[in-house]
């Protein structure tokens, strides 16, 4: 237990541990002092100057956020002194953003706007500094648009790229009246290392940086008659789209989501869940004639561990930074572009109609998952395999824009042949999900029994650490896996891009010794990613995964080979896990990049 | 004058540098200096940071941010001749405006310092004209410094003439260059 | 020129004194607390700008536990108007040295640096040859010291003292929040000691003479000399040593050109001071009437009526404006509202009451920005605008 000390807070005796600061012990006493630099993900860095405070005694004023409370303190919150700086340090942050707010994508959404609205900020007269900078929009990548006119310079972004992500993409430059956040020799964000994860979208309080949405262009394929557009929901965007529309964190909406994306229109509404539940049966071979290749054939040239290739931020990322270690990555296409590739051959066999004719959509909790539909590899349907990809925010503007009452829509069911999903799919939306799903099946496949956990709850993959392990020892193998018997094999998780980054190096240092590593570029997996609503913080970020588990455990089925569909879809089409068909459809190559 | 702008510095010169400053604080300013310095043309060249980066496995981005920060960091080619001029309190009371000013009529120099820049450098690469916040010698005002000779009480009589003797040399250098 | 006023001059500092070994080997036999009671007792406050008791510091550092500490000498003098960090370091070096190796040795380092600014490179050649031969003779009385040198890249606000510790760990110069504070988490998050080097030089003098020769100059709350840069309007610019405690009005009358207008005292960050107010303005830690503290690094620039008010803050708001790193809201966007606000005022945009706003703008600025940069901006704004007011809209 920490020292307890007392202090006061306009007035009122509060007794909280040494070292807290005074905007968290304000919290507990019941009192809200706005903020902008600061975020629950981030160090405190005491920038913007909207939280300072008054303690009596002292002439100048604290900011809340980075000033420990200490024994005795009297704090005022909302004194004349405080009151008059906060509205002069708003109205000064206004001056030097671009407040053309009606046509600004953040309308409404904008931290800014609300403390200017809330501080009711009506003779706003100092001078618009915007025309004396020249700034500029890069519109260049195809997931984030950065408009530095709307730029407050809070650093949230900056922070979130190096502390959370470790990528270090964007940078705080020049100093003074010139200081903006940019890249490197302020490239476009394509041109550099940037890897479109999209965090710097979920912790920008304004409208700095963006999706680049597509939501226009998917109305009008709706619109447009002779189009057949097909839709897929990603698992994280079930446990994340409520917060957007009313409900509180980790509340479950599939049903509901299923019902509102008929009532706007697609022809057909699928699930992500069930190329998921595909990628197991592909990257579970894959992993295991990997181990006999490495471990009883001693190929040199087959490569481990093996990474997992569901997340496109951690794509981009190991092409960026660990160029020479592609070989270690699945080949496997991430669960979307599988659905894309099997949309415009498989589906369209099926239901027969012209692959020409289908618009294929995703919602994504990611806004990298935008760069990876538009790689130009991603056409093995011999069309662009996915048309479009909007956010989990994407989804419900046009739910708010179809004046659709989302509270009040009953469950539906996802439609069929790519709809039926498992709970071992549904957990590719939390970290270590795709590590669960694939020891579910691969210990299964090799033993001909469940995985030795509880209820089929691998509980040492899951959780919040950033980087977990876990092992298992693989014992009375059936016959034709009998070359694994005894091996006990070794597995990492990592989320986040700096998490990421440790276990590259351990590779890179030859201290790993993993067999199989799940990566997902963000914080919490794709429950956290950069597509899905704002705010975002740990604690909502645990009530998401609670709700993945919950969905999981409320499925019928939990394993990926035992989905009818995915059964259905090897024995009329595929054939064999890492057959001819699944080669050219499933599976994909990698770019090395350089390191701007 | 043959100028290549996609000069750099040769990546066994940054690695002698990086090595001979090893562990000691500030290390990446000090290698960062010296590598410009190692710059014919005294500026921080692209690949030169990406070299620097691969090695001290600082961020690109980051080397980019501190080399923006700091007046000493050139991110643009810099002229052979240097002229500073101080534009301090002291040295702006007594007349440096007028001594930037019979600098600034070089071509496109004037549009340039206009624009915001707080470098200029003529497209022979001979002359860069910077600005410097104060020399801290305000007693001299006003000062102007000359690679790197600091020239005290300054008149714009001297200031021209200055600057046509740097422009003359170098036409007697071309002379003897053909 | 009249002769009724007397300055009180004082010559410790630049005193050609060749005893520097003697001051340190004394020094280095006796114990910390000893020292450190000999600089409370002669009061001697930091001569870098913010006054702080400088046995205090010394103290609050010597008392941290860590295996590891620092003493840093701030030498980067970039306060436009001050040049007195040069004079000491080229002239008197040894003092320096020595005052870094005493502060070492009470407060438990076994490093020194000096950060040199990165405009006095001139200074690096002689700087180094008296580290070593300092250094030679700590060797010679087993005394385990060292001092290094750290230069500046040309950045004004690298002074500030966390801004300092950035810069020399290799990083942007941005101000820490403070706390923790320098004697508990400084460079290298290690306890330092950060002194201007005039502030060093003068513990040379209190330990060598004690601390009584140094409390008996000056007046109460601004003990001993201080050295004084003057420059702009004078027949006479150049480094003075002065006592504190003297009158605006005695230091004109000495220093002036019988039609000094204005005084700039401390710098782009101190106050400017109008003829009508040299009589009852005291140059000192607390002035008798005005208030006025003691300026940063003692920078005095006299203007005389042919100057325009306008211009000079203008030079200084722009200044500003580059000079702020730019991360926190007040400064980086209070000093372009400032400047940008003068010259709309001037061509007539903006109605006088416009200054009115600026002013609680500037006040705002010193309530709530992160260091003494953005803190001091309104000094000198308020300074000139209140006083001048009519050449700011004219």
């Amino acid at each position: 237990m920490r020292k307890k000390i007392k202090i006061s807070i306009n007035g009122e005796s509060v007794e909280v541990e040494k070292g807290t600061s005074i905007l968290d012990a304000a919290k507990q006493t019941g009192v809200i002092i706005p903020t902008l630099c600061y975020h629950k993900d981030l160090c405190i860095a005491g920038n913007c100057r909207v939280c300072v405070v008054e303690i009596v005694g002292q002439k100048r004023l604290a900011p809340a956020c980075a000033t420990p409370c200490e024994d005795g303190m009297d704090v005022l919150t909302n004194s004349f002194k405080v009151r008059n700086s906060r509205k002069h340090i708003i109205e000064l942050l206004l001056s030097e953003h671009n407040t053309e707010c009606t046509s600004c994508y953040k309308n409404g959404g904008c931290e800014l706007q609300l403390l200017a609205s809330e501080y009711k900020i009506m003779n706003q007269d100092f001078i618009n500094l915007v025309p004396f900078h020249n700034y500029t929009i890069d519109m260049f990548s195809p997931s984030i648009i950065k408009d530095d006119s709307k730029c407050i310079r809070c650093q949230r972004c900056v922070r979130t790229c190096a502390e959370l992500q470790g990528v270090n993409a964007l940078t705080m430059s020049y100093k003074g009246d010139h200081a903006k956040v940019t890249t490197f020799f302020e490239k476009a964000m394509n041109d550099v290392v940037c890897t479109n994860c999209g965090q710097c979208v979920n912790h920008c309080p304004t409208g700095a940086l963006v999706e680049k949405n597509y939501i226009e262009e998917v109305w009008n394929a709706i619109a447009d008659k002779t189009k057949h557009v097909v839709v897929q929901t990603a698992p994280a965007v079930r446990v994340g789209l409520g917060e957007e529309l009313g409900f509180d964190p980790g509340t479950r909406v599939t049903g509901k989501m299923v019902a509102a994306l008929k009532r706007l229109g697609f022809d057909a509404v699928m699930d992500t869940d069930f190329t998921a539940d595909l990628t197991i049966m592909e990257e579970g071979t894959e992993l295991l004639t990997r181990l006999k290749g490495a471990l009883v054939d001693k190929n040199p040239t087959i490569k481990l561990p093996m990474a997992t290739s569901c997340s496109p931020g951690w794509i981009k990322y190991i092409e960026h930074m660990y160029p020479n270690y592609l070989d270690h990555l699945s080949t496997c296409k991430s669960p979307q572009q599988m659905f894309g590739a099997l949309v415009k051959t498989y589906y369209a066999k099926a239901r027969n109609l012209d692959p020409d004719k289908i618009v294929s959509v995703s919602i994504m909790p990611c806004t990298a998952k935008k760069f990876e539909a538009n790689r130009p590899e991603m056409h093995d349907s011999n069309y662009r395999d996915i048309d479009y990809v909007l956010t989990t925010r994407e989804l419900a503007i046009m739910i708010k824009q179809a004046g659709i009452d989302f509270l009040k829509l009953k469950d539906m069911h996802f439609d069929r042949l790519m709809g039926e999903s498992t709970g071992a799919g549904v957990i590719f939306g939390a970290t270590g999900g795709v590590m669960e799903a694939a020891l579910r099946t691969a210990y299964e496949i090799v033993t001909g029994r469940e995985v030795p956990f509880d209820n089929l709850n691998i509980t040492p993959v899951r959780g919040i650490e950033g980087v977990r392990e876990a092992s298992i020892k693989i014992e009375n193998t059936l016959k034709a896996w009998s070359f694994l018997e005894g091996v006990e094999l070794k597995c990492a998780v990592a989320h986040g891009l700096v998490n990421a980054k440790k276990v590259m190096d351990s590779i890179v240092s030859g201290k790993s010794h993993y067999h199989f590593i799940e990566f997902m570029a963000c914080p919490g997996g794709c429950l956290g990613g950069g597509g899905q609503p704002i705010p975002t913080s740990p604690e909502i970020r645990a009530k998401r995964a609670e709700a993945i588990y919950a969905e999981d455990e409320g499925m019928p089925v939990r394993k990926s080979h035992l989905n009818p569909e995915v059964i259905k879809i090897y024995k009329d089409f595929l054939i064999t896990p890492l057959g001819e068909k699944s080669h050219h459809l499933l599976h994909t190559k990698y770019t090395p990049r350089n390191r701007f | 004058m043959n100028v290549n702008l996609e000069n750099q510095v040769d990546t066994k010169i940054i690695d002698e540098i990086i090595t001979k400053h090893k562990g000691k604080p500030g290390e990446l300013l000090t290698v960062m200096e010296e590598v410009q310095e190692a710059n014919d043309y005294k500026y921080l060249d692209e690949a030169s940071m990406g070299y620097i980066s691969s090695k001290s496995k600082v961020p690109l981005s980051q080397i980019y941010s501190v080399a923006t920060f700091y007046s000493f960091f050139n991110l643009k080619p810099q002229g052979k001749h240097t002229i500073i001029v101080c534009r301090g309190t002291a040295c702006h009371t007594k007349g440096s405006k007028i001594l930037l000013d019979d600098l600034t009529t070089l071509p496109g120099c004037k549009d340039a310092f206009d624009a915001g820049e707080t470098s200029f450098t003529t497209d022979d690469k001979l002359i860069t004209i910077k600005t410097v916040a104060c020399f801290g010698q305000c007693a001299l005002a006003p000062v102007v410094a000359v690679d790197g000779v600091i020239y005290s009480n300054v008149t714009s009589e001297q200031i021209k003439k200055l600057l046509e003797n740097l422009q003359e040399e170098n036409k007697d250098e071309n002379i003897r260059l053909s | 020129m009249s002769t009724s006023y007397q300055l009180k001059r004082a010559d410790f500092i630049f005193k050609n004194e060749n005893d520097w070994e003697d001051v340190l080997r004394k020094s280095i036999s006796r114990p910390p607390n000893e020292l450190i009671n000999e600089l409370i007792s002669s009061e001697l406050k930091g001569r870098g700008g913010a006054g702080f008791p400088t046995g205090l510091k010394w103290k609050v550092t010597s008392e941290e536990v860590n295996d590891v500490k620092y003493v840093i000498c701030n030498a980067d003098e970039g306060e436009p108007g001050t040049f007195k960090d040069r004079e000491i370091l080229s002239r008197v070096p040894f003092k320096v040295l020595t005052a870094i190796a005493i502060c070492g040795h009470v407060i438990g380092a076994r490093t020194g640096y000096i950060y040199l600014r990165g405009e006095y490179f001139f200074l690096q050649n002689e700087l180094n040859k008296a580290i070593n031969e300092f250094e030679y003779y700590c060797k010679e009385i087993k005394f385990d010291f060292k001092i290094k040198i750290f230069m500046g890249s040309g950045a004004y606000i690298c002074g500030e003292e966390t801004a300092l510790f950035e810069s020399m760990e290799g990083k942007r110069g941005e101000p820490r929040n403070k706390p923790p504070y320098p004697s508990s988490f400084g460079y290298m998050g290690k306890p330092t000691v950060i002194n201007n080097v005039e502030t060093l030089a003068h513990t040379y003098t209190i330990f060598k003479y004690g601390s009584k020769r140094f409390y008996d100059l000056g007046v109460q709350y601004s003990r001993g000399s201080k050295l004084f840069s003057v420059s702009g309007d004078t027949p006479k610019p150049g480094i003075y040593e002065l006592e504190l405690g003297m009158s605006l009005a005695d230091f004109v009358e000495e220093f002036g050109d019988d039609d000094t207008k204005a005084v700039q005292v401390g710098g782009a960050s101190g106050f400017l001071v109008p003829r009508k107010r040299f009589a009852e303005t005291n140059i000192g830690f607390q002035g008798k009437l005005v208030g006025i503290s003691l300026p940063t690094g003692g920078s005095m620039m006299l203007f005389n009526s042919s100057r325009s008010m306008f211009n000079v803050l203008d030079n200084y708001l722009n200044f500003f404006a580059e000079e702020s790193c730019g991360q926190c809201t007040p400064c980086r966007v209070g000093c372009q509202q400032l400047l940008k606000g003068i010259k709309a005022v001037k061509r007539g945009e903006k109605n006088a009451q416009y200054l009115d706003k600026m002013l609680k703008l500037a006040e705002t600025m010193q309530f709530t920005a992160k260091c003494g940069l953005g803190q001091s901006v309104g000094n000198s704004f308020s300074s000139i605008v209140e006083n001048f007011r009519e050449e700011m809209i004219y």
